[in-house]
Parts: C-alpha cells; structure tokens; sequence
C-alpha cells in the first residue's frame, strides 16, 4: 500500500513540475505566430491574447520625423510608467509588423535604445506591457529610400 | 563564423551603461538578389537569417532577452542601462540566430 502511494506521489509530483516549467516556458518563449504576422492586429492579438490596448502619453518613442535610410531607422522607448515588463517594437507597413519585443528584469531602467529597417514610410508603435496593463503609442516615419526590398 | 560582440560597459556608481553591436547579417528573407544561371540572369529570394534571441545577465541573472525578426538593421545595436551593478560583477550577452549559430561574450565590470 505504502509502495503504491508513493509511486502515486511521485506520479503526482512529476505531473506537477511538468506542468510548473510548462508555464514559464510558455510565457518566455518566443512567439513565432506574432513575428510571422503579417499585419498588426494579428500580431497584436497573439502577443497580447486580445487585452485592451490603452494609448499612453507617458511612452516616449524617439524616431526620426523623415529617415533618408529604411535600412537603418534609430528608435529609442522610455517609459515612466511603474511596473514595466515589455517593450515591442512594430512597424505597421512593414511585411510583418513585429519588429523586436524585449523583456526587461529586475533592475533594467526603463530605456531601450536600437535601430530597425522600413520597408517605406509608415506609423513606428510602440506597445509597453505593465503590471497595469497594455499601453501604447505611435510615430509616423517618412522614408525617402526603404529597407527591405530588393 | 560569426564575429564577435562588440560591447562597452561604463559604470557610474551602481547604474550599468550597455553599449552592444553585434555584427550579423540580419537577413529577412524576403529580399531578392539576382544571380546569373546558365548564362541567364534570375530572381531568387535571399534565405533568412537573423538573430531571433538576446540574453544579457548580471551575476548569472538575466536582466533583458529580446526576440528580434530579420527587420532588427543589419550588425543590431542595442543601449540600455542596468542598477544595482557593482565593481567585479560578471555581465553575459548571448545571441542565437535562427539557424542555431551563438555567440557570447562575458566582461567582469570596473
């Protein structure tokens, strides 16, 4: 009896733990769905599971007004926004939109800065994931030459 | 082979300053490139290739990972500033790419 009560233990145990480390896996994984995407809301739907998306003034995104270069498009996201846990990055006329989508830890100011390609002129969001909620915001970039044709 | 990370790392007080350029190609796979065949020119798409991930850690902790797509510009940089950073601390950056390559680099900060 006590033999089989702890192979049932054990069968327990392993459940769970299979079941615990399939969680962060999950939630830390890369989301191959959003990045193949190919227009925002798509994307937008399978990062977020369709969480309303608030549009916040307290999200500074600094791109350039016009950028001569589509290949080489600097971008820089801050927040003052407590709680932040993601940064994304999506540019809305590009082929897939998502761009790039980073975690940020403990410890990590709330800064990022990186540079991305534009396939031609287009509206840059950035969406910002708190312990609040969703927010973001968005800048139109012209493009003079774009970045991802041929 | 990839090339290595390049990477500057200045401390003031406890707050890390991270610097990051890490030469890749960062091919989307949807660009095309003319190749001559049989005497006959022809249009073919250039295969994928980017970094998809990026960790960096502080002391064995990651503090930032990114997912990147190809549209990430070709050799990405990456600036970002880490607290709580003291003399002797150990910093990792890794990046994979979507076809298996890594490449890391790990500084012990002044």
């Amino acid at each position: 009896m006590s033999n089989l009560l702890s192979r049932r233990r054990i069968l327990k145990g392993l459940v769970a733990a299979t079941a615990l480390m399939a969680i962060p896996f999950k939630a830390f994984a890369r989301n191959t769905e959003a990045f193949k995407a190919n227009n925002m809301d798509a994307a937008l739907a399978s990062l977020f599971n369709g969480a309303q998306i608030q549009p916040s003034d307290r999200i500074d995104l600094n791109v350039p007004e016009i950028a001569e270069d589509g290949r080489v498009v600097n971008v820089k996201v801050s927040t003052d926004l407590p709680g932040l846990q993601t940064v994304t990055l999506m540019v809305e006329a590009n082929p897939n939109p998502l761009t790039a989508r980073f975690r940020l830890h403990e410890g990590m100011q709330p800064e990022i800065t990186t540079r991305i390609k534009m396939g031609g002129s287009s509206n840059v969001h950035a969406i910002v994931e708190t312990s609040e909620g969703v927010f973001s915001t968005m800048k139109e970039v012209k493009v003079t030459l774009g970045g991802c044709g041929g | 082979m990839a090339e290595e990370i390049k990477a500057r790392f200045r401390r003031k007080g406890t707050t890390l300053t991270a610097k990051l350029l890490m030469p890749h190609p960062m091919e989307p796979g949807t660009r095309k490139e003319t190749v001559v065949e049989n005497g006959a020119e022809t249009e073919r798409l250039i295969p994928a290739h980017y970094i998809e991930t990026f960790t960096c850690k502080v002391n064995g902790r990651v503090v930032l990972d990114a997912d990147m797509s190809g549209s990430v510009s070709t050799d990405p940089i990456l600036t970002f500033y880490v607290d709580g950073v003291n003399a002797g601390d150990e910093v990792s950056v890794e990046w994979t790419d979507n076809k298996g390559e890594t490449m890391s680099r790990v500084d012990t900060i002044k």
